[in-house]
């Protein structure tokens, strides 16, 4: 019972980190079109920030803002600098966003070296926490808890506030908006400086967690890929269901078939792609 | 004249390939071990990147998924020659079958996808690949990969021998892949990236052509992986990901998709700068970083794009490949034994099928909803053999959903359908193609960036089996190209036959628009606007085309225009808000007063 317990709890908590990692990569996808393969990078070059502010000033609140500002205006510079000018060009986004993550993971290499840093759990989150019949690390738990803060927040920006309504109706019919005389551009703008934002959370939260190493830029995007494939691309809420999944199926998968741990990862997404390639969440006009 | 620069340019490309062909054989005897090496990728890495444009650039599919039908081969050597020691006879074939699979696999799975769901899916193909490959250590060495793989046959030892055999194996390949895209299946190809839609709806399985090459890039794939596990004898896991699948890409980019002759110089291209660049600069990354942002920038149609027209012009790059010499030779040939302008399409009349008014098509009750709108509903129509009908309605009636539920593109929320007696309700547009049904488009729908000649190929090609044929090039299909030559003569368009239809006139491209279906033989014709946007002059000259129709031939024609209407056809039906509202004799539809209301409106009263 509790052996179960923990399991579970184990992949909840890890698809509460897969949902941050995920979350601005599925946004991208939703909204703008965009399939930011930099995602990860820029998971990696947060992670990396994380580290130096972290160990330099002790803070993990200072590390996450700091982070999240990091992400946020490099995505910012990404888009107006490279990513504008693509609009609605997906195999050009997806070449100029592998370039640009060669280009940031390179950077790191520079700036931090070739081998992994790891970011200590910080101090009131180093314990544990007794929950009933289990005691449970508390920074699984603080990582659960901060991708339902993120899904709340990023449900209620798109579903309660004038700039969500907005964006869903660019969405449904950009031209039409456009028409109408709502700035898409700006819109679009402001919406990839999100997903930046959510990235840079990602490489903080993720840091002591996966930590900051070389081939993490496409251990992350892999990740990423996997919770919007199955949650359907481009559905905020079914990439938070497709993370919760995940995450409870590899963490019970491995305990109960030892031998298949390299699999019970994937084990969703060859589950949705064989019988509902969509995803959960997907829109099904992409298939004709 | 145009012939004359045409044959400069095929042989000037000959002699070109030729020096090549001498250089590549030749100079690797004086080369020191490292150049050698870089050339041996090279190789490897034009056969990957032909096998990446037989899709992006034939076909239109960007996959970002080709490095795992390579890296899974390079893997399978890999793993059975370091863990079970098992040679060559048996770990090739094993390879290869293994790309051949995941590509059936992977093909089954995204092939109905297109745009950006085709990319992710492709893509996250190849990086859970990747991924399985770090993870599952104890049987691919994690990312550590895997070390010395041994040589296949003691001749090969030598890096020189080595690359003499995989020379001949990319030049095995690329004269296969060349017999390919010429081919009637490879033209198919280049129709499915012009226009899906036209194919569909002219007896092409889509699905089916993209399968078949999907699998066959895959193999291909699979022999550079082969090689490559070979050549290298060491793997890691970026054979499999993200990064070898955007290299591959680049290299389609750069070296110019759509050619055979581009994948193999963005190779040499790529190949080159990361192997030099990694042994001068130590973050030469970046440069490749660099690389893939300036060739979306600057040179988004490959590296010759940025030469001048006119160098570009000589070398013969970005025309479509010129199969017009033989054709000539194959076509004008026969003319002096055939009479022209003397098409099948009208020739051998036969009054006894023409008396007897066989039933053609019918329509039951059919309706369509989209959401909450009714496009059409109740519809009930009987065509005959020789019948000539005319469907007018005001914009919105549901004239051209009406078609799209007879072709099949929709599928009807009630009623059903029958082609010859047959239900077709359920069955793909390109089945009822084949069955003897054609239709136009309102809106010209037709292949662009290929010839005339070529377009319509694709029409007659629709319903034989030879669009299937991978091994005759389609300029030899007699059959074929005789019936296009008495179409495209027909309609005068046979002078311009080699010109790219983008560049016809409108009122040319409009002929052709029927010209294409025509070339499938169809028994029962849909045409949707043909005089739609015509001058009165092109105007005329349609419908003399289609007076000039064979008069078994079932006719069913959307026209706004009256004078073309009721020129041609001598049964109407009137359609208003997607149900019927009239039909009868051209007589009758002119007197009734509920149609004038609707349709001519009441000042016609």
């Amino acid at each position: 019972m509790e052996e179960w317990a923990t399991r579970i709890l184990s992949g909840v908590t890890y698809g509460g980190l897969l949902f941050i990692l995920a979350s601005g990569f599925t946004l991208g996808i939703g909204i703008m079109n965009i399939v930011n393969i930099a995602h990860g990078a820029l998971y990696l070059l947060t992670a990396y920030t994380a580290w130096t502010v972290f160990s330099m000033t002790e803070s993990f609140v200072l590390a996450i803002v700091i982070c999240c500002l990091t992400g946020g205006l490099l995505a910012l510079v990404l888009y107006a600098g490279l990513l504008k000018r693509l609009h609605q060009r997906p195999l050009a986004q997806i070449l100029v966003t592998m370039g640009v993550t060669l280009i940031v993971a390179e950077f790191g290499v520079i700036w931090w070296g070739g081998f992994p840093r790891t970011v200590e759990r910080p101090g009131s989150l180093a314990g544990s926490i007794h929950l009933g019949v289990v005691s449970f690390p508390a920074y699984r738990l603080f990582m659960l808890a901060a991708a339902i803060v993120v899904g709340v927040l990023l449900w209620l920006l798109l579903e309660r506030t004038r700039v969500g309504a907005l964006v869903r109706a660019s969405v449904d019919d950009e031209e039409m908006a456009r028409g109408m005389g709502v700035d898409v551009g700006r819109l679009y703008f402001f919406v990839f400086g999100i997903t930046g934002i959510l990235a840079g959370l990602a490489g903080a939260i993720g840091a002591p967690f996966l930590g900051a190493f070389q081939g993490a830029q496409f251990e992350v995007l892999l990740l990423a890929l996997l919770v919007s494939v199955v949650g359907g691309l481009g559905s905020v809420t079914g990439a938070f269901i497709a993370a919760l999944l995940i995450g409870i199926i590899d963490s019970v998968g491995k305990s109960l078939f030892p031998e298949l741990a390299h699999f019970t990862l994937f084990a969703p997404l060859i589950l949705v792609l064989a019988f509902r390639p969509t995803g959960l969440f997907g829109r099904t006009q992409i298939i004709k | 004249m145009n012939g004359i620069i045409r044959t400069r340019v095929s042989t000037r490309k000959a002699l070109i390939l030729v020096a090549l062909l001498a250089a590549a054989i030749v100079i690797p005897r004086f080369l020191s071990p490292f150049p050698l090496s870089v050339l041996m990728l090279t190789v490897i890495f034009a056969i990957l990147a032909m096998s990446l444009d037989l899709l992006m650039g034939y076909t239109g599919m960007e996959s970002l998924g080709q490095a795992a039908f390579f890296g899974i081969a390079a893997y399978t050597i890999g793993i059975f020659s370091t863990k079970y020691g098992l040679g060559w006879e048996v770990a090739v074939p094993v390879a290869l079958l293994a790309s051949i699979v995941l590509a059936s696999i992977s093909a089954a799975l995204s092939v109905r996808m297109t745009g950006l769901f085709f990319l992710v899916m492709t893509l996250v193909i190849s990086q859970m690949l990747w991924g399985l490959s770090h993870r599952w250590g104890s049987l691919t060495g994690g990312y550590l990969g895997m070390h010395g793989i041994p040589r296949p046959i003691e001749a090969l030892q030598s890096n020189l021998s080595f690359y003499y055999a995989i020379l001949g194996v990319l030049l095995v390949s690329a004269l296969l892949m060349y017999r390919l895209v010429r081919s009637p299946f490879g033209l198919t190809l280049r129709g499915i990236k012009e226009s899906e839609l036209r194919m569909r709806t002219s007896g092409y399985n889509v699905w089916l052509h993209k399968f078949i090459v999907f699998v066959i890039a895959g193999a291909f794939a699979g022999v550079a992986g082969v090689l490559y596990a070979y050549s290298s004898q060491f793997i890691s896991p970026t054979v499999l990901g993200v990064e070898t699948s955007f290299e591959a890409m680049l290299m389609v980019i750069i070296g110019g998709a759509g050619t055979l002759s581009g994948p193999v110089l963005g190779a040499a291209i790529v190949t080159g700068l990361r192997n030099y660049l990694s042994v001068h600069f130590e973050n030469w990354v970046i440069v490749l970083g660099v690389v893939y942002i300036l060739v979306v920038f600057v040179a988004p149609n490959g590296i010759l794009g940025l030469l001048p027209r006119r160098l570009r012009a000589a070398s013969g790059i970005g025309q479509e490949a010129s199969d017009v010499d033989e054709l000539k030779i194959a076509v004008l040939s026969r003319q002096s034994t055939d009479q022209p302008g003397n098409a099948s399409a009208q020739s051998e009349p036969s009054e006894r099928i023409e008396r007897e008014r066989m039933e053609t098509l019918r329509l039951e009750g059919v309706g369509k909803t989209f959401g909450q709108v009714r496009a059409v509903h109740d519809f009930g129509l009987t065509a005959f053999t020789g019948t000539r009908r005319v469907i007018l309605g005001p914009n919105g009636a549901g004239k051209t959903s009406l078609f799209n539920l007879i072709t099949g593109v929709y599928k009807p929320s009630e009623g059903d359908i029958y082609l010859f007696g047959e239900k077709v309700t359920d069955l793909a547009p390109h089945h009822r193609t084949s069955m003897g049904l054609g239709r136009t488009f309102q809106v010209t729908n037709l292949f662009p960036s290929l010839t005339v000649m070529n377009n319509a190929r694709l029409g007659a090609l629709g319903v034989q089996s030879s669009k299937y044929a991978m091994h005759v090039p389609v300029a030899r299909l007699d059959d074929v190209n005789e019936r296009c030559r008495d179409l495209l003569q027909l309609a005068g368009l046979w002078d311009v036959r080699d010109a790219l239809v983008g560049n016809l006139s409108y009122g040319h491209q409009r002929q052709l628009e029927l010209i294409v279906t025509l070339a499938s033989d169809p028994q029962v014709l849909l045409l949707d606007e043909p005089a739609a946007g015509l001058s009165l002059a092109e105007s005329r000259s349609m419908v003399e085309l289609i007076g000039e129709l064979d008069r078994r031939l079932t006719v069913l024609i959307i026209e706004h225009d009256m004078d073309v209407a009721f020129e041609v056809a001598d049964e109407v039906t009137v359609m208003h808000q997607g149900e019927i509202l009239a039909e009868g004799s051209v007589e009758e539809i002119r007197g009734n007063e509920m149609v004038r209301e609707v349709y001519f409106g009441q000042s016609y009263a």
